[in-house]
């Protein structure tokens, strides 16, 4: 028996019930192509937004007391610079954007500063793609001072400033920060050693512990750290570290929710549309056992047309939902607004799936429909 | 060509047993035309059904042309059914998104016997509907979907046409009409079974047989 011509005539007969069924499977379709299209972007406007939170993690000679750390904003042990790029090399860690900084306070016209000696971000040896680095990139000869600190000296960007017999160019002047980089100069980190008689000396290493799973967590990167560097401490910035990950994971927590909402409710309402349709047409399944259709044939009927209701909404939720995602997609995420493009992937993936989801949720109707008693429903007249 | 040996059907509702049929033997030769008659409820359409191979006694077996029908496999009943026997039902059971035509080629479709279109369309024809083919159910008369019912359990040449009351939905001019043509059917060596509860089917047929609380008497 040749079905899709009984299925298409049927469908054309019974048009509201299969409308009612590609509606539920465009809807699900659409809002999955929509959010996965616009999930890259997402992540990356999330990541580029939790990275503006700063470094998460500070890595220290392992003999710095902590209690003098928090005192004084800097370790009084040092350690190689070259420390910075034995860290970058190693691909093994899961941190990025590593930042050797020489950091002191002194005396300066009559006031206390924090000198931070900032050498410009160590490329690691992890980085997949190009990113951008963080942190001040402060040239050598030049320097970066505080709001505070230029406001209390009347130090102007274009300035030129001498630090203990060292003349440095005042390349700009920070906007308040209201925390201690108000009285902070920031320098290239070879001026600062210079300046301190330190040189090849760094007192403290920054880095971004990359939030990938549970993989950039204390607790996995102390020890890789410690294998690269075993005279050095790791310390993480908690509240930074912790708001990174939270957000990362109530994000992807959300669109899981939403989406496995949504989905459990389209097989719902797909499975009540085909019971419906199975009870509408019991007595059709009775003339069809009655002239010869077995058990197999009367169950093409039925799951041939959920699958057409599921190549339906595969290819009009694709459109629509790629369709939402170009219209609204870049005004959600301006900054990487351009990331935002047709998956053309997920018009195959939707061609499998919808399919799919719908001949599941019409399989049980399915099962009632051929294993129900033909003489019955004949005989109800 | 059919042989009721001691047949029971019993439905059960819950705790509640109902015996539709109680020990009914039966003995129809090829070509004959018996027509059963009896009240409402008294068993004429489960015995119909028991003779077609879709409702399985209780108890005793059911042989149509020498062939124990619920022997067979589902899949080989469904097969037997298709290629045997042609039923007619009060309700006509025409698929409502189907055409005449395409209800008529449903057996064969079924079946997948090759196109039988034109042979489809010289019985529509000859049953008065050559001008219907193309019209739904929903836009024919009662008479004429009757006709066209006849006509699609005609389509895979059944030795055997049981018909359920199949004119109790008709006026007396069509209920003539269907008849005339179950005696054509008949005249020309198919074996009829028709169970009905008026006296009108029992003038078309060689022997008429009664049913009464599921006991069938001659």
């Amino acid at each position: 028996m040749s079905a899709l011509p009984l299925i298409l005539q049927e469908i054309w007969h019974r048009k509201l019930d299969f409308l009612l069924g590609l509606l539920a499977v465009t809807i699900t379709v659409a809002l999955f192509v929509a959010l996965l299209t616009m999930s890259g972007a997402s992540d990356r406007e999330t990541k580029r937004l939790m990275r503006d939170m700063g470094f998460n993690l500070l890595i220290v000679p392992k003999d710095t007391d902590m209690e003098d750390f928090w005192a004084r904003d800097f370790a009084q042990e040092e350690m190689p610079e070259d420390y910075v790029h034995r860290l970058a090399g190693s691909g093994d860690i899961h941190a990025d954007h590593y930042v050797a900084i020489l950091q002191k306070k002194i005396e300066w016209r009559g006031r206390q500063i924090l000198l931070t000696g900032w050498l410009p971000e160590v490329p690691s040896a992890r980085r997949t793609r190009e990113k951008s680095f963080m942190g001040l990139g402060v040239p050598p000869g030049r320097a970066c001072v505080g709001y505070e600190l230029a406001r209390g000296l009347n130090i102007q960007r274009g300035d030129e400033i001498e630090l203990h017999g060292k003349s440095l160019l005042v390349d700009a002047v920070l906007a308040e920060a209201g925390s201690k980089d108000d009285i902070r100069l920031y320098t290239h980190l070879h001026d600062a050693q210079e300046i301190l008689n330190k040189p090849g000396k760094i007192n403290m290493i920054r880095a971004l512990g990359c939030l990938c799973g549970q993989g950039g967590r204390l607790w996995s990167i102390r020890p890789q750290i410690a294998e690269v560097l075993p005279d050095t401490r790791v310390t993480e910035f908690r509240s930074i570290a912790v708001a990174r990950a939270e957000t990362r994971r109530m994000v992807e927590r959300q669109a899981v929710l939403i989406l496995s909402t949504v989905a459990i409710a389209c097989v719902i309402w797909v499975a009540v549309l085909s019971l419906l349709n199975v009870w509408e047409r019991r007595q059709e399944i009775g003339i069809l056992r009655a002239l010869g259709a077995g058990s197999g044939k009367i169950a093409v009927l039925f799951l041939g047309r959920a699958v057409s209701v599921g190549l339906g909404g595969a290819v009009l939720g694709f459109i629509i939902g790629t369709g939402l995602a170009l219209h609204f997609g870049p005004t959600i995420f301006k900054v990487t607004a351009a990331a935002i493009k047709p998956v053309y992937a997920l018009m195959a993936q939707s061609l499998v799936a919808a399919p799919l989801v719908a001949l599941l949720a019409s399989l049980l109707p399915t099962v009632v429909a051929v294993t129900q008693d033909p003489a019955v429903t004949i005989m109800e007249e | 060509m059919v042989r009721l040996a001691h047949v029971t059907k019993v439905y059960r509702r819950g705790k509640e047993e109902v015996h539709a049929l109680k020990c009914a033997d039966l003995a129809i030769r090829q070509g004959e035309f018996v027509t059963v008659v009896g009240p409402s409820g008294s068993g004429k359409s489960t015995l119909l059904l028991t003779i077609g191979g879709m409702l399985h006694p209780t108890q005793g077996t059911v042989e149509v042309g020498g062939t124990d029908v619920y022997a067979l496999s589902g899949r080989a009943r469904a097969k037997f059914r298709a290629e045997r026997i042609g039923f007619v039902f009060q309700m006509f059971h025409l698929l409502p998104y189907l055409t005449v035509l395409g209800n008529v080629l449903l057996p064969g479709l079924i079946a997948a016997r090759k196109s039988q279109r034109q042979e489809a369309l010289s019985l529509l024809e000859h049953f008065g509907l050559g001008d219907r083919t193309r019209h739904k159910p929903s836009e024919l008369s009662t008479g004429q979907r009757q006709r066209a019912a006849m006509v699609r359990a005609l389509m895979s040449h059944p030795a055997l046409l049981l018909a359920d009351e199949p004119t109790g939905n008709l006026d007396p001019e069509n209920a003539r009409v269907i008849m005339d043509y179950f005696g054509e059917f008949h005249q020309n060596g198919g074996t009829i079974v028709l169970v009905s509860h008026e006296r009108l089917a029992g003038e078309y047929a060689d022997r008429v047989a009664t049913i009464e609380d599921g006991r069938v008497r001659e």
